[in-house]
């Protein structure tokens, strides 16, 4: 008796879990739709005062010069301000602190003109010694643009407005690099006078005022700011949530606790569909999932056949079917989405061809197959396993290596990668794919070394014709398209959730969205 | 003169079922007890002496044991009938039990004062300083320094202990009292002492009393009457006297003859032979048949009934269908 | 009584050196390091060199832990956190409030729960209601946090919008979190309470009760419970020890901003400062709970006072 009632009660739970895994839609709120938008047009309209966001990345500082990552910077764009701003849309560097720019003919000095009615939520006016202090000190002790920072040769003021950057390299690209958020300008004697807090205090439309790493952080308006010159909004409050849970963060836009969340599982997408007081956004963003197969490796090596058999058995809508509910865009190169100089028109595209496959993979050195072994992350373990099954389509068998991004480098080190299945975040300017494409970067996990690559991309840097500089680029995707160091797969999305009255919102594909002009009606 | 009893018990057969098997622990049993007088119950470890005193107070845990059928009044009142309220009212306010081990019976982690103190609080409508004070009163009674009062049961030995089991008992003036076996744990001299407390008491509150035991010496030191069970029946009872005495049922005579003789150091024990039947599975007949050296065919054939000796004093034993029989003792004593 | 509690607080110290050693030699073993995550995409092998050297990771582990507990004992310093730049101390101090808070609305739902279940059990053992009710709290074991939180979720503030989904502002936040994680400590009450009960409910000073005419009510719940108290605190004891432990999945999926979450997230960044410092002072505060719970047997059970008293009177009449 004891026994039966044990199974029984057992066998219930086993179903209501079975049950609850199907939860489509919810009841009659899609027959309430219609109504409830024609309310909201004739009553009065009530803004929120407080904007909650929340992102399910924990943010650890404020210190824009010691942490770069998708969050961070989105938070920096808050109330930091950079020289010159990137508009994803026009695809233009547009002036921000800075009112006009140019360089010198070998463009390794760069000079920028600044606005004189900027101040510091601390009262302090902003001028080019600031500009000085911020690239000194990120030359100092900066991580997030330090790569940057070990290229100035000298930073100076010429007055209160004018301020020049001396290259030792020369880098077209420079204008790119100071738009990233990280490159926010710092106030000296904010830092001067509190060096542990300092860093808080900037230019921008918002200024944090309560700030629990990992947990949350509060922006407070700041009326005096520059920004609110010629826009105003009712908004007087951000808060930022570290929620890490997806679905917890969903349905919490849907109860209205928070007003947007930072990606959402698009298999649910029926359920935001027919809730008809949240709305949501796929873009496309700036990253490249891409396959690495290593230099270090002792079956791969560069053995340009075996490399080239990988690269067509591959499907990658397939992978984006299974990682990504089937959004998001398939490879044509070896390069940004948005990157300055892309090249897609090549005679043989990518894409799975097995036949080419299996005639690489006669001419390698491994014509009867191997066995590889194929390192990621925990959140790409699915789509590994579907690399797995096509590459055993043509006789590679592939042995699974899950860890995570520390794990990750000790494999680099311990020179045991043979492929790598990853992602990284594209730019939009030409030099971006330095970091994965010359050695010594550790960004570049396969070791790839060529040197004429190296070459091609140190001159196209400093090319000031843009013609020149566009061949220059094409030429190095032709040698990658070639070479295979990586199997580009497919670009990514960057998704929202967020409630239908949230307005003032710039989605971008760098997945940094600005927040500062945002603006949510109540709903009823 | 009409006898005030306060204790009836008519009739009583109580079972135990555990998983399917009767065990049948106390059958047709009849006891009176006069207020102010001493019955003894004696009789060997499953006699069903214990499960007798249980049922008196209604303690008899259900399941697995159940009253089958009988009468049992307390005081008067059908305790059979009694709703749970009015229930614990007659506990430990009109009849009291003390149990065997000391070391057990008290509750480890409250003073015992206050044990004393909670019988008090239950029955009698005093507030707690009042109610105190009379527990302070009844330490001293038995023979405790009231300043003990604060005291944990572990701090007392064996035989304080039972000193406090029995002020607890007899906090609230019952007018009768079971003992279980209240001795047998303890040391001899202490036994002594502890006996004669309850001697004192019994006559100081004019309490009916039954002495559950199976020492004879006890027997002999403090009861009025004796009732001997045997296989959850009383196959003998009558006066001290006429039991000791003017023995008649064979298995008493088989106590008898039991204790060591300290006069005749040389003599052999003699021990009844055989063991007391399984409850589970008792005989149609008379149940010491087996082990009785007189018996014959008609004793197993039916339960031998009650023969009365004289108003006090019966044995069931089918031998008395024959008025000349006589045991041995009997023979020895007459 | 004093001796001891001083004994058991100095006890510590050799836990504490065990314990942050323990750590730092796993977190060393633990593939790659902080900088993976510090977004040092971008940098060359040099500049990543030097950023190891900032963070004093290139120094071998012995050096590295020496340096550490020598800042422990001689300032007190838990270190700063290699990625958040603040100290440990502070940061551990900022999150423990809201696990103590979440600890102890988890344990109160446990006990609330698990005691008058494990105790009818116990008095009506082998009933249908008994195993019913054993089977309810091994239930409560079974179900994962993840999906039972999901689910209050669901009904409680999606559908009904009676409760927060998360946050840890006002009392209401802490309801949800609560069930969801004192449900998974029922089991193992109950089970206490019930065995415990059920070793006391045979003893003789209950039938004493009983012939006193003690109604059932006080027999079970002042004599019975009083008696079978001492492990049932060891389980109370336990169970809020481990709940402080961190519920790392229930505060994931509430966004309760604990310790847990903390220690789980340094853990994924390899941020070794933050996972030792924030681990001892966990070791400290549940041997302190301990501690707590072993004095309070004193008070429950009077054999246990009267022996430290008799220790102490020992030692006076020396």
């Amino acid at each position: 008796m004891k026994k039966l009632l044990a199974i029984l009660l057992a066998g219930a739970m086993v179903l209501s879990l079975a049950a609850c895994g199907n939860q489509n839609g919810t009841t009659g709120e899609a027959e309430t739709k219609g109504e409830a938008e024609s309310n909201t047009s004739a009553a009065e309209k009530t803004y929120k005062e407080v904007i909650t966001l929340g992102y399910d990345q924990p943010a650890t500082t404020l210190d824009c010069q010691v942490l770069v990552n998708s969050i961070q910077d989105t938070l920096y764009m808050l109330y930091l301000n950079t020289l010159v701003n990137f508009n994803f849309e026009t695809k233009q560097i547009e002036p921000c602190l800075a009112t006009e720019w140019s360089h010198n003919d070998d463009s390794t000095v760069w000079t920028f003109k600044l606005r004189n009615d900027v101040t510091f939520s601390n009262g302090e006016p902003f001028t080019a010694d600031d500009v000085v202090f911020t690239v000194e000190r990120m030359a100092a002790t900066g991580v997030s643009g330090a790569a940057d920072a070990k290229n100035v040769e000298k930073v100076v003021a010429n007055g209160d407005y004018e301020v020049a950057i001396t290259l030792i390299q020369a880098n077209m690209d420079l204008p790119y690099r100071l738009a990233m958020p990280f490159w926010g300008m710092l106030n000296r004697e904010a830092l001067e006078k509190d060096p542990d807090n300092g860093y808080k205090v900037g230019t921008g439309g918002w200024t944090p005022v309560k700030f629990e790493p990992g947990t949350m952080v509060e922006f407070d308006k700041v009326e005096s700011s520059w920004v609110w010159k010629d826009v105003q909004t009712p908004t007087k409050k951000i808060i930022e949530k570290t929620m890490t849970e997806e679905s917890a963060r969903s349905i919490a836009v849907q109860t209205d606790e928070i007003q947007f969340s930072y990606s959402f599982n698009f298999g649910d997408i029926n359920i935001y569909d027919a809730d008809p007081n949240v709305d949501y956004s796929i873009i496309s963003a700036d990253l490249i999932y891409y396959l690495g197969m290593s230099y270090e490796s002792e079956a791969i090596g560069d053995d340009v056949n075996l490399r080239n058999a990988i690269a067509y058995a591959i499907d990658p809508t397939e992978l984006m079917d299974v990682g990504f509910s089937g959004k998001g865009e398939p490879c044509k190169t070896f390069w940004g989405p948005n990157q300055y100089g892309i090249y897609t028109d090549y005679e043989q595209q990518l894409g799975k061809n097995l036949d080419l496959a299996k005639e690489y993979l006669a001419k390698s050195n491994h014509p009867d197959g191997l066995t590889l072994s194929l390192t990621t992350v925990s959140a790409f373990e699915q789509m590994a396993e579907v690399v797995q099954a096509q590459l055993a389509e043509i006789g590679i068998e592939i042995k699974l290596n899950i860890t995570d991004a520390p794990g990750l480098a000790q494999t680099v080190a311990d020179k045991k990668l043979d492929l790598l299945l990853y992602s990284k975040t594209c730019g939009v300017y030409g030099d971006q794919f330095r970091d994965i494409l010359v050695y010594g970067n550790t960004a570049n996990r396969m070791k790839y070394n060529n040197e004429k690559v190296a070459e091609l991309l140190d001159k196209a840097l400093g090319e000031t014709d843009d013609a020149t500089r566009l061949a220059l680029y094409k030429e190095v995707q032709e040698i990658t398209h070639e070479e295979m160091p990586c199997v580009p797969l497919f670009y990514g999305t960057a998704s929202g959730l967020f409630r239908k009255g949230l307005s003032g919102v710039i989605f971008q594909s760098n997945t940094r969205h600005n927040f500062t002009y945002a603006v949510c009606e109540e709903s009823k | 003169m009409n006898k005030e009893y306060v204790l009836e018990i008519e009739d009583l057969t109580v079972e135990y079922v555990v998983e399917g098997e009767v065990t049948q622990a106390v059958t047709d049993l009849n006891l009176k007890v006069e207020a102010g007088t001493t019955v003894g119950l004696v009789g060997e470890t499953g006699a069903g002496k214990t499960t007798t005193a249980l049922a008196a107070l209604r303690l008899v845990p259900d399941p697995p044991g159940t009253i089958r059928s009988g009468r049992i009044l307390v005081c008067g009142q059908d305790i059979m009938k009694l709703s749970q309220k009015q229930l614990y009212n007659v506990r430990g306010q009109d009849i009291s039990m003390i149990f065997q081990d000391p070391m057990t019976s008290l509750n480890p982690v409250e003073t015992v004062g206050d044990q004393i103190t909670e019988s008090i609080m239950l029955h009698e409508k005093l507030k707690r300083p009042q109610a105190w004070e009379k527990a302070l009163e009844m330490l001293e009674l038995v023979g405790i320094p009231r300043t003990r009062a604060m005291e944990y049961p572990h701090q007392f030995s064996g035989g304080m202990r039972q000193r406090v089991v029995i002020a607890i008992a007899l906090a609230c003036n019952p007018k009768m009292l079971i003992a279980d076996e209240p001795t047998t744990a303890l040391d001899v001299t202490i036994q002594a002492q502890v006996l004669d407390m309850m001697k004192k008491l019994r006559d100081q509150f004019n309490m009916g009393m039954i002495l559950i035991t199976h020492d004879l010496g006890i027997v002999a030191e403090i009861c009025d009457e004796v009732a001997v069970m045997y296989a959850g029946r009383i196959v003998e009872m009558g006066t001290l006297d006429e039991v000791f005495n003017h023995t008649r049922h064979p298995y008493t005579e088989g106590l008898f003859n039991s204790l060591p003789n300290i006069k005749n150091r040389e003599a052999k024990l003699q021990p009844i032979p055989g063991l007391m039947p399984d409850p589970t599975d008792l005989p149609v007949g008379c149940a010491f048949a087996p082990r009785c050296r007189y018996a014959t065919e008609a004793c197993k054939a039916a339960q031998p009934a009650a023969h009365h000796f004289s108003d006090t004093h019966f044995a069931a034993c089918t031998a008395y269908e024959d008025p000349s029989f006589r045991i041995e003792r009997s023979k020895d004593r007459e | 009584m004093h001796k001891y509690i001083l004994k058991r607080i100095l006890m510590l110290i050799p836990v504490i050196f065990g314990v942050s050693l323990l750590v730092f030699c796993i977190m060393n073993v633990a593939s790659g390091d902080v900088t993976a995550v510090m977004g040092a995409e971008e940098l060359d092998a040099q500049q990543l060199y030097e950023l190891k050297e900032s963070l004093g990771l290139n120094d071998p582990l012995l050096v590295r832990y020496v340096k550490y507990m020598w800042n422990l004992i001689t300032k007190g310093d838990l270190g700063t956190g290699y990625i958040s730049k603040e100290p440990v101390m502070s940061l551990f101090l900022n999150r423990f409030p809201n696990t103590l808070k979440l600890a102890l609305g988890s344990t109160l739902v446990c006990v609330i729960l698990s005691i008058p279940l494990g105790i009818y059990s116990a008095v009506h053992h082998g009933s249908i209601a008994d195993n019913v009710a054993m089977v309810g709290a091994l239930l409560g074991l079974s179900i994962p946090n993840f999906w039972l939180g999901l689910v209050l979720i669901v009904i409680f503030a999606l559908r009904l919008g009676w409760l927060p989904s998360e946050g840890a502002v006002g009392f209401k936040s802490i309801i949800l979190p609560a069930i969801t994680i004192g449900t998974g400590f029922m089991a193992s009450m109950t089970r206490v309470t019930r065995s415990s009960m059920l070793d006391v409910i045979r003893s003789d000073y209950l039938r004493t009760a009983r012939a006193k005419g003690a109604p059932e009510r006080q027999v079970i719940y002042k004599h019975a419970l009083k008696n079978a108290l001492i492990p049932i605190i060891t389980s109370i004891g336990e169970t809020f020890a481990t709940a402080l432990g961190g519920a790392v999945v229930t505060e994931a999926v509430f966004s309760w901003p604990g310790v847990g979450r903390l220690i789980i997230d340094s853990i994924r960044s390899r941020d070794t400062m933050v996972v030792v410092g924030c681990i001892i002072m966990k070791t400290i505060v549940i041997s302190v709970i301990l501690l707590i719970v072993d004095i309070l047997y004193a008070f429950v059970d009077p054999r246990i006072k009267s022996h430290y008293a008799r220790a102490r009177k020992a030692k006076i009449d020396e």
